[in-house]
């Protein structure tokens, strides 16, 4: 089997509380293939932003990785030096974030964020880098691209922002794209029309993606994997089909089960309220022994005082539970 | 963006009318009488009467304001009660030195306090950053003269390197100008440096924390582009209104610079003027340093197009 | 935990003051520099309080013993009069602080006043802040030293004349805050609960720029013991009577060659009291709201 573009085992992330390090992601394991979309779905606050940025070696002051291999198209990223590390960046694995207007520089044209991240990576010609710049706006459909080359970023819309960091990330072709909830700010025509366009520059392009998001609508859309994070770990791991129509771990069947619906059927009723996971996320501080979502769960026994371990029950179907339930889970988002 | 700028220019009219209306009832507001606070204690009646028919003050009040008013559209600031010279000549005589020392003193504490500020912001927290910041603080802590005669005692006392006092005109070549001004440029520049240095750390920690730079670090670009690039010109706003700002600093040091170093320059005439209670003169300079200080603030807020193209659109 | 908190219902009113005590413990124990700094402050007051009973007096000419170097006898050096340095130097620490303090107070009060009202009122807000421009356009020393020449020297009209220049900066901070303040849901909510405006201005405004005014307040405090001492210097300030740091920096000048201690002293003591209650200022900005200053540590 090919190798995968990224492979992360066991990786821990901490982040300093005033009684110490805290862990927020807790041996997390993923793998991605080249020209595949990796889902991270969860909650705020489960850790999946962490998660990127420690991937990107980009954690800021306050959280460290504390274990685990990050590996890159086989390059450990955590064995390399600072200056290495900015080779990389830009140039083999790229990230876009969720607010495109505030990670854009307000002071400098958008053809300028452009050009500085190709001319930086690869020694080409200013002009070369400008034709670089006009050929990936038309490739993320930015209309009249040769004017807007030395526009700024507050002349631009929300879903055109967003393009251009698309636009800026795909620059080098990177062999891994890190998509941090960049649709989440949009509205969802705009949402649609990015995420349609991200799936053809994959298709082009080649690159890995792993996209975070809460919302399953979108890892409908467009994951090919999904990895379900709850309270920083990682309770079920499969592709999107399996996901939606044989979901095991109980989180992930509430999350299910609590997609709003017009109408719904359970056990000859029509059910009109709104299903909730009764109870709230854990605080990071806060993460009770063993199994973190015992508490909330329905099917939780005694056994679940101890922390599972990720059971394949088929190959590439994780699922990190004592009592996965095997029932067909209720109907996916379509 | 001639919208803005007319704007901003409309509104520094109403600032130069009150400084004039100021200075104005400054002579007129005190509790004596104006005529003998100027023509001093010593004065017989007939000299104070001079004086009083001299500045007008026998007339009434709107009239004199009237006569102000088109005197100074006119240009006109009167003459000096002491040497009976048209105050516009006085201070066009002792213009190059003050405006040689404030120059001296804005290269030099914009060329060390710039650097320095970033310095303590790219490495904050560690120990170039607390040396940084404790000299700023010490050197906006100490006042001007107290500064000044440090220097003059190590550097002009001691080792002889620099004169201690005097200036050396531009007519007398530049590098001796120049030379006779390193003493008290570095006294005044020191106070502003530290009111930069600190601004410019503060503006660039606080860029420093923005979505954006995460952006150019995520884009693997080199340090130094990012921090000049990136960092500083979206710091420039704050650290260029705070030049004009210290502006008033820097003119209040001014006058005490030339004191101490017996410098024949607007301050030192400043001094003079009051002390010898030459009014026209001191209203004149109120009027030149305020207008001086009211023109920068100016050009730095038309300044700020060049640096956020948001304002201009 | 800043003091830009939410409004504090009656029910917690009374436990709140009890712990008032313990919170402000370990707020300093927090923050060491505002201990220090403090600490410092008030040793300086403690001066200031009990020199002229301890000391020699500060006006006694001994012609004797003029130009002295600093020894066991006068430990600072005397004067060209004779007079003790040290015992002066003390002794201006009285004008400094009380020239500070006082300034502070009426500043922060006016300030205050000014700054509420065209924060508040929009009509009379533009008339104000430029009424406030104007006053900030003519550089302060130059002010204070022309008001001085017409009020004559004394230490109330010092500290009047500073006061004027340092004003205007304290009203358009407060103004600033209150125009934030007054865009809060919070505000908006009492308002339309019909709060009335004193309970509005006590409960809601105040303690929101409390922390603005503070720090600005001990800036200007560190700024008006400077501007005393250069009008002092300048034969502006303080009569030549009383010993004031910025007196004796300008009897010092002639003798600079032969006589340094005579600046070095009063010039030291001022550059530490002023530095003391500058650090004391950024400490302040520092704990009272982080947003104020983004510090790495």
């Amino acid at each position: 089997m090919q190798q995968p573009v990224l492979s992360v085992e066991q990786l821990t992330v901490s982040v300093q509380t005033a009684n110490g390090w805290c862990p927020i992601v807790r041996d997390l394991s993923i793998e991605v293939a080249a020209g595949e979309t990796l889902c991270l779905v969860g909650e705020s606050g489960c850790g999946k932003s962490l998660t990127a940025l420690a991937i990107m070696r980009l954690l800021p002051r306050g959280a460290r990785i504390n274990g685990g291999r990050i590996r890159l198209g086989g390059v450990d990223l955590a064995a390399l030096d600072e200056p290495a590390l900015r080779n990389m960046r830009g140039r083999d694995l790229a990230m876009i974030f969720q607010e495109p207007m505030t990670s854009l520089n307000p002071v400098m044209t958008i053809g300028e964020q452009i050009t500085e991240g190709v001319q930086r990576h690869e020694s080409v010609s200013s002009t070369a880098a400008r034709a670089r710049a006009l050929d990936l706006f038309n490739k993320v459909r930015i209309p009249d691209p040769q004017r807007r080359l030395a526009a700024y970023p507050h002349q631009l819309s929300g879903g055109m922002r967003q393009r251009v960091m698309i636009a800026m990330a795909l620059a080098c072709r990177p062999k891994l794209l890190l998509a941090d909830e960049p649709t989440t700010a949009l509205d969802v025509t705009i949402q649609a029309q990015i995420l349609e366009m991200m799936a053809e520059l994959r298709a082009e392009i080649g690159t890995a993606i792993v996209f975070i998001t809460h919302d399953l609508g979108v890892v409908a859309e467009i994951a090919d994997r999904v990895a379900v994070l709850y309270a920083g770990r990682i309770v079920e791991q499969t592709d999107v089909v399996s996901l939606f129509d044989k979901a095991c771990h109980p989180y992930t069947r509430g999350l299910m089960r609590s997609i709003p619906r017009l109408s719904r059927q359970e056990g000859g009723a029509v059910v009109d309220r709104l299903t909730e996971i009764k109870g709230t996320v854990p605080a990071p501080t806060a993460v009770p022994a063993g199994c973190a979502f015992s508490p909330r769960c329905g099917s939780a026994t005694r056994q679940c005082a101890a922390e599972p371990s990720a059971l394949p029950l088929a190959p590439s179907h994780l699922v990190a539970c004592w009592h996965p339930e095997m029932v067909a889970s209720p109907g996916g988002a379509r | 963006m001639t919208g803005y700028a007319l704007r901003r220019v409309l509104s520094t009219v109403p600032v130069f009318i009150f400084v004039a209306l100021f200075v104005f009832f400054l002579l007129r507001i005190t509790p004596g009488d104006p005529a003998i606070m100027i023509a001093g204690d010593q004065a017989t009646s007939a000299q104070i009467e001079t004086v009083r028919e001299q500045l007008g003050l026998n007339r009434p009040l709107v009239d004199q304001l009237l006569a102000w008013a088109g005197q100074l559209l006119r240009g006109d600031l009167g003459r000096s009660v002491f040497s009976d010279i048209p105050v516009s000549r006085l201070i066009g005589q002792r213009l190059e030195p003050t405006a040689m020392l404030a120059l001296v003193a804005i290269v030099f504490a914009i060329a060390i306090a710039l650097p320095l500020g970033t310095l303590a912001a790219v490495r904050a927290g560690g120990l170039a950053d607390r040396v940084v910041m404790a000299f700023a603080v010490l050197g906006f802590s100490s006042p001007v003269f107290v500064i000044a005669f440090l220097l003059v005692y190590v550097f002009a006392l001691t080792l002889g390197w620099f004169p201690t006092q005097g200036y050396v005109p531009l007519s007398q070549g530049a590098l001796a100008c120049l030379h006779s001004l390193i003493l008290p440029g570095a006294a005044l520049a020191l106070l502003y440096a530290s009111l930069l240095a600190r601004v410019t750390r503060a503006s660039l920690l606080e860029v420093l924390s923005e979505d954006y730079i995460r952006t150019a670090n995520a884009k693997g670009l080199m340090p130094a582009r990012i921090t000049i690039r990136h960092a500083l010109s979206n710091a420039a706003v704050p650290i260029v209104t705070v030049i004009g700002i210290g502006m008033a600093a820097l003119l209040g040091g001014v006058v005490v610079t030339e004191t101490v170093f017996n410098i024949p320059g607007l301050g030192r005439l400043a001094t003079d003027a009051i002390q010898r209670r030459d009014y026209p003169v001191v209203q004149g300079l109120i009027l030149v340093f305020s207008s001086v200080y009211v023109v920068i603030n100016l050009l730095v807020d038309l300044s700020y197009v060049l640096f956020d193209p948001r304002v201009r659109y | 935990m800043s003091m830009a908190g939410t409004a504090i219902e009656p029910a917690a009113a009374a436990p709140h003051r009890r712990n008032a005590v313990r919170r402000t413990a370990s707020f300093l124990a927090k923050h060491p520099a505002i201990l220090i700094g403090s600490a410092v402050l008030l040793l300086f007051i403690a001066i200031a309080l009990l020199a002229p009973f301890v000391l020699p007096d500060p006006l006694r000419l001994n012609p004797l013993q003029r130009l002295r170097t600093p020894s066991l006898q006068h430990p600072f050096g005397t004067d060209q009069f004779g007079r003790s340095t040290l015992s002066r130097t003390l002794n201006g620490t009285r004008i400094s602080l009380t020239v500070g303090i006082l300034v502070a107070l009426a500043t922060t009060v006016v300030g205050l006043l000014f700054g509420l009202l065209a924060g508040f009122l929009r009509r009379i807000d533009n008339v104000i802040m430029r009424l406030m421009d104007g006053i900030m356009a003519i550089p302060g020393i130059l002010l204070a030293i022309a008001l001085m020449s017409l009020f004559g020297s004394s230490v109330q009209n010092v500290v009047v004349a500073i006061s004027i220049a340092e004003i205007p900066r304290m009203a358009r901070i407060v103004r600033s805050s209150v125009l934030v303040i007054r865009e809060q849901p919070y505000v908006e909510a009492a308002v339309t609960n019909g709060t009335r405006l004193s309970r509005l201005l006590w409960r809601h405004v105040l303690p929101n720029i409390a922390a603005p005014v503070i720090v600005q307040a001990t800036y200007v405090f560190a700024s008006a013991m400077i501007v005393e001492s250069v009008l002092s210097f300048l034969g502006a300030g303080t009569p030549p009577t009383i010993p004031s740091w910025g007196n004796m920096l300008a009897e010092g000048r002639q003798y600079l060659q032969r006589g340094p201690w005579m600046i070095a002293f009063p010039g030291v003591c001022l550059a530490l009291l002023v530095l003391t209650v500058n650090v004391l200022g950024d400490a302040l900005r520092d704990a009272l709201d982080p947003r104020l200053s983004r510090s790495g540590r």
